[in-house]
C-alpha cells in the first residue's frame, strides 16, 4: 500500500452549518419539550429533562463527527461490509418480539441498557458506504441494466424493505431516495433514471390503493379534519401551529400548539419553530439546510475521487432529503411518515448518525485531492471478487460509440 | 477519459443542487402559503380549538336570621366525573377511584361500564377528595375533577321548610332558596382560557371578561332561638301524640314579621336528596284546612264590631240542635253535660259552644261573616313571601244554605291555612288592625348596603279598636277559666282559643271518623302582645282535644320566646301568688296570735 497521504482541512461550511443546527436543536429541544416533561413524571417533572439529554447527545455527537473525519476512504471501505452486514442482521432482529423495543406498534428500537439504538439510522449511513464504494469501482454498472444489478438491488431492496416492515416508511423513503440520487451522481443514463422513477411512482400507487390503512392516510394528509381525533390530530395541529406563527412567530417559548402536537419534541419540532419564531425562522432553518447540502455537493463536485465524489452525495442527500421530508410532513405537503429532522429533532439515535453523516461529509473534504485508485477499491472491496476480473477489461466498451451518445 | 467522468460528475452535482433546491423552494411556498395566505383562516381555528369561555362563579349568597346568624352558607367542594372513553383499565381504575372516594367499588364499575360517556362518579364532595384525585391525575386517565361549591345548612333541620335547599347546580330547588335565588345566585362572570392537550388551563392565559357579581344576602325575620324553641316543643308534643303532622307559627303581632315557623315531622337539607319530598312541603303555608272552633274568634269579633254585646244571650245549648236543614251538635264537658245552657258571646268563646256560634253566624247572616272572613285575610293570598302561600277556600255567600252558614260560624265547611289564621289572632292583637306577615327582613348587597327592605306590610283596619279590644277580652277568659286553661302561661297574660276540627274526607262528602286537627291559637302578653302562637296538629293519637294536645305546646313556646324576649311579667306567677298568700297567712297568723297574746 502507498503512503497515505496527509488529511486537508475540514470543510469550515459544513461544520459551522452543523454546529448552529445543533445549537438551535438543542434549544428547540428544550423549547418543545418543557412544558411536557415539566409535568410528567417519567420526567421526573424535569423542564430540562430532554434538553440536558440532547445536550449530551449533541457532545457526543460532536466527539463521533470528529473521530469520523479523521477516517480514510481505505478505511471506510474497508468498514462497508461490516457496517451492511450488522445493519442486515439488527434489522432482522429488531423485528423478533422482545429483542427490539416497541413504540406504538412500530419495531424500531433496541435497548442497550440506558440507551436506546435505531439500527435503521445505521443501514443508512451503510448503504450509502456500500453504493459509493459499488458505483465507483464498477462504474460501467450503472451504465446497463445487467445481471450484476442484481447484488446490490437485493441488498438495498432488503435494507428498504425491512425498514419499511418496522414501519418506518419515511426513514425507507430516506434510502431509496439517497439511491437513487446516488445513481444519479454516479452517471446513470437518463432514461434509467426516469423509467425507474416513474416504476417507483407506479408501485408507491399501487401499494396505497392496496392497504386500506395507507389509503386512509392519503385521505387524512388531503383532508386532515376527516378524522381529527385519530389520524389527523397531530396534522392539524401542526398546521394550526405554522398558522398562529404567521411570518414573524409569536415569540421564543410563547407557541401553544406543541402541548398538543404528541411529538412536538421530535418529528414534528419544525411546527413549534415555525410557530414560535414564524415563517422567517422556518425559512433560515430551510435555508441553512439547503446551505448545508450546496457545501456537501460542493464538496462532491470537488472531490477528485469518484468515490469521494458518490460518499459525499450519498450523505448530503440523507441530510437533505430528511429534511425536506421532515419539512413537508409537517407542513402537510406529503402523507405523514416519521422522519426526524437532522441535528434538531430530540433522540439521540437519529442525532450521532447524522454527525456521523457530516464527519463523513468532513472526511471527504479533506481528502478531496486523494485519488483514489481502483487497486484499492478492489483490495478492500466489498463483495470480495477482487482479481478475478481484468481491470482493464472495462475500458473496450466504455469507448465504445453506441454508448458514446449518452455520456455527452 | 478521467476528465470526461469529471465533467459529468459536475454536472449532475449541479443537477442534483438543482433539484434539491427546487424541493425546498417548493416546501418553503408551501409555508408562506400556509403562514402568510392560509394564516388567519389556522390561526382562528387553533384559538377556536384551544380557548374557551369559561364563567366565573359568582359565590350564592347567605341566609341569615333576623340577628345575623347564618341559616345558609357555601362551603368549597369537587366534584369527579368520568370521560368513560379515555379510561384504559376499567377495573383498576375503579378500584381506585372507589378507595379514594370511599364508595363502593361495584357501584363506580357498574357507571363506567354504563352506555354513557361521561358519568358523575360523585358530586360536592369535600374538596380534599378532589385535591387526592388531582394528585393522582396521571394514574387515572379519563377521571377528572371540577372545583364548585356546595351550599350546607348550619342549623340543621332547623327551619328547613323555609330556607329549601339547592340542586346540584346551586340553583334553589326548594324554599326561600327556590323563591329568593334570582337575588341568591348573583351573576356569573366570564373568563376565557387557553387550554393544554389535557383540556387543562393553562393559568397565565386567563382573561377576565367579566367580573363575577356575588349574590346578596337575606335576612329572616326568623329568630333562630324562637324558632328552636317552637321545633322543640312540636317534637316533644309528636313524642307524646305522634300526629301525622304538626305545626307551629309564631308572629310578631305589630309588624307581622314570622318570628318562627316549623314543620313536623322535618328533614335536614344538607341531605334532602335522600329524604322524602313530601317533608319538603312548608304545611304551615301550603295546606288547607278546617280551622274549627278557632275561627269562631272571627264569628265573635264580627258580631262585636257589628255592636252585639259580648253578654247578650244569643242561643239556648242543649248539646245538639237541628239548624236550618242540618244538625249542630256541641262536645260537652263537666259541667255542661247537658248543654251549654244559655249562652252568651263569653261563654260561646270560654266553652267553644258550636250551637252559639252557629247562631251567632245565622244573626250575622251570610253576606256579612264573608265580608268579615275577607277583612281578615282567609280569602287572600298571603304576601309573605314564602312563595307557596295557599289561599282559604270558601263557596261564595249566595251559595250558602243557612247549615252551612251555621258551619262556617265555627269553622267547618271552609278551609284555611295555618299561617292566615295566625293573622286572624294577630290582627286582634294588633288592635283590630291587619298587618301583613312577612318572613323577609332584609336583601343585603355583598358589601352591606342595603339592596331591599321589608318594611311591614300595609296595615288595615278590620274591627274596630273597641271590638278587638272586647275579643281580647272574651279570649282571655277562654284561658283563664275555659277550655284554654292548659295554655295559661305562668306569669303572663294570655288570649287564646282552642280548637279541635273534624277532617274532611278526601272525596268531600262528610267527615272522616275519629280523626281530628287539634289547634291553639293565642297571644301574650295580653294588653301589649309581642307574640301571637298558632298550633295546628293533624290527626294526634291519644286525645284529639286542642286545648290537650295544642295548648301546651302553645304555652311551652310563649313562656320560653317571652322570657327569651326579656319580655316583663304582667301578671303574678303562681309562685308569687303562693308567697304572697303565705305571707298572708303568716301575717293573720301573727296578727292573730298578737292579738291572742
Amino acid at each position: 500500500m502507498r503512503k497515505e497521504a496527509k488529511l486537508g482541512t475540514p470543510d469550515v461550511g459544513v461544520l459551522g452549518a452543523v454546529v448552529v443546527l445543533l445549537i438551535v436543536g438543542v434549544v428547540m429541544v428544550f423549547d418543545a419539550s418543557y412544558a411536557k416533561t415539566g409535568d410528567a413524571k417519567w420526567a421526573n417533572f424535569d423542564t430540562w429533562y430532554m434538553a440536558k439529554r440532547q445536550l449530551v447527545y449533541a457532545v457526543v455527537g460532536l466527539g463521533a463527527m470528529a473521530w469520523v473525519s479523521t477516517f480514510r476512504f481505505s478505511r471506510l471501505i474497508k468498514i462497508t461490509l461490516s457496517l451492511i452486514c450488522i445493519s442486515i442482521v439488527m434489522l432482522f432482529a429488531v423485528m423478533i418480539p422482545g429483542v427490539g423495543h416497541t413504540v406504538n406498534g412500530a419495531y424500531r428500537w433496541f435497548n442497550l441498557g440506558p440507551i436506546r439504538v435505531q439500527p435503521s439510522e445505521i443501514a443508512k449511513l451503510a448503504t450509502v458506504l456500500y453504493l459509493a464504494g459499488l458505483f465507483s469501482k464498477r462504474r460501467r454498472l450503472v451504465r446497463r441494466i445487467s445481471g450484476e444489478w442484481v447484488g446490490p438491488v437485493v441488498i438495498v431492496g432488503c435494507i428498504a424493505g425491512l425498514i419499511f416492515a418496522e414501519p418506518d416508511l419515511g426513514t425507507a423513503m430516506t434510502i431509496v431516495g439517497t439511491a437513487y440520487i446516488m445513481l444519479m451522481a454516479a452517471g446513470a443514463m437518463k432514461r434509467h433514471l426516469f423509467g425507474l422513477a416513474t416504476g417507483a411512482c407506479g408501485l408507491i400507487g399501487l401499494a396505497v390503493l392496496l392497504e386500506p390503512y395507507r389509503m386512509q392516510r392519503v385521505w387524512v394528509w388531503l383532508n386532515p379534519w376527516r378524522d381529527p381525533y385519530g389520524d389527523g390530530y397531530q396534522i392539524i395541529h401542526s398546521l394550526f401551529a405554522l398558522g398562529s406563527g404567521g411570518v414573524t412567530g409569536v415569540g421564543l417559548c410563547l407557541g401553544r400548539e406543541k402541548l398538543y402536537i404528541p411529538a412536538a419534541s421530535t418529528d414534528f419540532i419544525f411546527a413549534t419553530l415555525a410557530e414560535e419564531i414564524g415563517l422567517i425562522g422556518g425559512v433560515v432553518l430551510l435555508g441553512a439546510f439547503l446551505f448545508l447540502v450546496y457545501r456537501g455537493l460542493d464538496i462532491a463536485r470537488r472531490s477528485k475521487s469518484t468515490y469521494g465524489n458518490l460518499l459525499a452525495v450519498g450523505v448530503t442527500s440523507i441530510i437533505g432529503l430528511q429534511a425536506v421530508i421532515n419539512v413537508a410532513v409537517v407542513s402537510a405537503s406529503i402523507p405523514a411518515t416519521g422522519v426526524p429532522l437532522p441535528f434538531i429533532s430530540y433522540g439521540g439515535s437519529s442525532l450521532v448518525s447524522m454527525m456521523l453523516a457530516a464527519g463523513i461529509l468532513l472526511a471527504v473534504s479533506r481528502q478531496i485531492n486523494v485519488e483514489l485508485e481502483e487497486k484499492e477499491l478492489y483490495e478492500n472491496g466489498t463483495d470480495g471478487r477482487r482479481d478475478r476480473r481484468a481491470h482493464i477489461s472495462g475500458r473496450k466498451r466504455r469507448t465504445s460509440p453506441a454508448r458514446s451518445r449518452y455520456r455527452r | 477519459m478521467a476528465s470526461r467522468q469529471r465533467g459529468l460528475v459536475k454536472k449532475r452535482t449541479t443537477w442534483l443542487f438543482l433539484l434539491f433546491s427546487l424541493l425546498y423552494v417548493a416546501v418553503a411556498g408551501r409555508l408562506v402559503y400556509l403562514q402568510v395566505i392560509k394564516r388567519d383562516y389556522y390561526k382562528a381555528k387553533a384559538e377556536r380549538v384551544r380557548e374557551r369561555t369559561y364563567p366565573v362563579r359568582a359565590t350564592r349568597g347567605t341566609i341569615y336570621d333576623r340577628n345575623g346568624r347564618a341559616l345558609a352558607v357555601n362551603i368549597d367542594t369537587a366534584s369527579v366525573f368520568a370521560n368513560t372513553r379515555d379510561i384504559r383499565d376499567i377495573s383498576k381504575t375503579s378500584v381506585r377511584v372507589a378507595a379514594l372516594l370511599d364508595q363502593d367499588t361495584n357501584v363506580i364499575e357498574e357507571k363506567l361500564n354504563g352506555t354513557r360517556h361521561f358519568v358523575w362518579l360523585g358530586r360536592q364532595l369535600d374538596a380534599r377528595i378532589g385535591d387526592r384525585i388531582w394528585n393522582e391525575r396521571n394514574k387515572l386517565p379519563g377521571v377528572g375533577m371540577q372545583r364548585d361549591t356546595k351550599r350546607i345548612y348550619p342549623a340543621g333541620a332547623l327551619a328547613a321548610q323555609i330556607v329549601g335547599f339547592t340542586n346540584y347546580e346551586n340553583q334553589g330547588a326548594e324554599g326561600l332558596e327556590r323563591v329568593l335565588n334570582s337575588q341568591l345566585q348573583g351573576k356569573n362572570g366570564k373568563f376565557t382560557a387557553e387550554l393544554d392537550s389535557e383540556r387543562r388551563v393553562i393559568p397565565e392565559t386567563r382573561h377576565v371578561l367579566k367580573n363575577a357579581e356575588d349574590g346578596r344576602d337575606v335576612y329572616l325575620t326568623i329568630d333562630m332561638t324562637i324558632q328552636h324553641i317552637t321545633e322543640q316543643a312540636l317534637a316533644e308534643l309528636a313524642e307524646k301524640y305522634h300526629p301525622r303532622s304538626a305545626c307551629a307559627v309564631v308572629m310578631d303581632p305589630r309588624t307581622g314579621e314570622i318570628l318562627a315557623l316549623a314543620n313536623y315531622p322535618t328533614y335536614d337539607p344538607n341531605n334532602a336528596r335522600k329524604t322524602k319530598s313530601a317533608l319538603w312541603r312548608n304545611r304551615a303555608v301550603a295546606d288547607l284546612y278546617e280551622p274549627g272552633s278557632t275561627l269562631k274568634t272571627v264569628t265573635a269579633a264580627a258580631a262585636l264590631n257589628e255592636g252585639i254585646s259580648p253578654y247578650q244571650v244569643i242561643a239556648h245549648c242543649t248539646g245538639r240542635e237541628k239548624i236550618a236543614g242540618g244538625r249542630v251538635s256541641c262536645t260537652l264537658h263537666h259541667p255542661f253535660q247537658n248543654g251549654h245552657g244559655g249562652v252568651d258571646m263569653l261563654k260561646m268563646i270560654q266553652q267553644s259552644c258550636n250551637i252559639g256560634a252557629a247562631h251567632l253566624a245565622l244573626r250575622l247572616g251570610a253576606k256579612k261573616l264573608y265580608s268579615y272572613e275577607k277583612a281578615f285575610g282567609l280569602l287572600d293570598k298571603p304576601h309573605a313571601g314564602f312563595g307557596c302561600e295557599a289561599v282559604g277556600y270558601m263557596d261564595k255567600p249566595d251559595q250558602w244554605r243557612p247549615i252551612r252558614l251555621a258551619n262556617i260560624g265555627f269553622g267547618q265547611g271552609m278551609a284555611v291555612t295555618p299561617l292566615q289564621m295566625t293573622g286572624v289572632y294577630a290582627t286582634i292583637a294588633n288592635g283590630g288592625v291587619r298587618v301583613e306577615p312577612q318572613i323577609v327582613r332584609e336583601i343585603k348587597n355583598r358589601d352591606g348596603t342595603t339592596f331591599r327592605a321589608f318594611k311591614p306590610g300595609k296595615a288595615t283596619r278590620v274591627i274596630s279598636k273597641d271590638a278587638a279590644m272586647s275579643t281580647m277580652r272574651l279570649l282571655k277568659s277562654c284561658v283563664d277559666v275555659g277550655t284554654g286553661k292548659p295554655g295559661k302561661i305562668d306569669g303572663r297574660t294570655v288570649a287564646g282559643k282552642t280548637g279541635s276540627a273534624q277532617v274532611a274526607k278526601e272525596n268531600g262528602r262528610g267527615y272522616e271518623n275519629g280523626t281530628f286537627i287539634a289547634s291553639f291559637m293565642g297571644f301574650a302578653p295580653v294588653m301589649s302582645p309581642r307574640l301571637v302562637i298558632a298550633v295546628v296538629v293533624n290527626r294526634p293519637q291519644g286525645s284529639h282535644w286542642g286545648a290537650t294536645v295544642a295548648a301546651p305546646v302553645f304555652r311551652e313556646i310563649g313562656e320560653k320566646s317571652l322570657w327569651y324576649l326579656k319580655v316583663p311579667s304582667d301578671t303574678p306567677s303562681n309562685e308569687e301568688m303562693r308567697r304572697q298568700e303565705n305571707e298572708r297567712k303568716r301575717l293573720a297568723d301573727r296578727s292573730i296570735k298578737g292579738f291572742a297574746g
